[in-house]
């Protein structure tokens, strides 16, 4: 089985929409390159980068107000950050509450 | 099963990755074992005060530089995403609202438009399941990448060698801004 062979390391991005079925293609992946002869090493690095990053953390708490850090285009883009609002953070702490977070990221009018 | 630590080995960012920059620094990491430069001290900053660290983070952990590249997609209807997500429990589940806004914003890959993206196998649901069938899909891609690879270290080593090369030449040749315009 596995007629292909590769020299090198390789990364493997998923893409798709919440439900595409990443995670069981990583898996069926992961399970078919352990059956390989021999077996080929895969690592699998879950992330879920729609909650935003800086909001996630407590010990952002002593960092003091950083009123600009991260309203950076990218990370405004990966938010979803609306035109003409700007991401909030004081003392690294976002507005919402941590069970809110998912539906509200921290954004700023 | 002990895989050794020099042999080659798959690593596999399960994310979104629904913004063509986010699979943009995966590609960077690959390439050069690290982010783009510019966003250096960005990062830094990041892992130091985060507690979650950013993907290219974690991919740096399992990659050298000289990596070869691949995507998967997996295209789904916002319909199916959204209906697939209903069936999950409760606490696994992700709003509605966000799904449909990552649709809207999702850029598909496209290799014309971003050449980087060419090693992009797109799977449907079947696929994803048969690991093995995408797992040979990859590997594949992954071959196909090789030759990219090689363009790519070139190229990286032509840039690192530019400034010293410039350097050099206004050392040997002094005054030939100045002998131009006279």
């Amino acid at each position: 089985m596995g007629a292909e062979e590769i020299r090198r390391s390789a990364v493997v991005v998923l893409v798709g929409l919440p439900g595409a079925g990443k995670t069981t293609a990583a898996r069926s992946v992961q399970a078919a390159a352990a059956r390989r002869t021999p077996p080929l090493a895969v690592d699998v690095v879950h992330y879920d980068s729609e909650l935003p990053e800086w909001c996630v953390g407590s010990s952002l708490s002593t960092d003091g107000p950083r009123p600009n850090a991260d309203n950076s285009p990218t990370r405004r883009s990966r938010a979803g950050v609306p035109a003409g609002r700007r991401l909030h953070r004081w003392r690294g702490l976002c507005r919402t509450s941590a069970s809110k977070r998912r539906a509200a990221p921290c954004w700023a009018a | 099963m002990l895989h050794s630590p020099a042999a080659p080995r798959l690593v596999v960012l399960d994310d979104n990755a629904y913004y063509a920059s986010m699979r943009h620094e995966a590609y960077q990491v690959a390439r050069a074992g690290r982010r783009p430069s510019g966003q250096k001290e960005m990062h830094e900053d990041h892992v130091r005060r985060l507690s979650k660290p950013p993907p290219c983070v974690c991919l740096l952990a399992g990659v050298a530089a000289g990596a070869l590249y691949v995507q998967v997609h997996l295209p789904i209807t916002v319909e199916a995403a959204l209906a697939r997500n209903a069936q999950r429990p409760a606490a696994a589940q992700q709003p509605p609202a966000l799904i449909r806004r990552m649709a809207e914003r999702l850029d598909v890959p496209d290799p014309a438009v971003r050449p980087w993206e060419t090693g992009t196998v797109t799977a449907g649901a079947a696929e994803a399941q048969s690991g093995a069938a995408l797992l040979e899909a990859v590997l594949a891609a992954a071959a196909a990448d090789e030759p990219r690879l090689r363009v790519w270290q070139a190229a990286a080593k032509h840039r690192d060698e530019l400034p010293a090369l410039q350097v050099a030449s206004a050392i040997l040749r002094p005054n030939a801004r100045s002998s131009g315009h006279n």
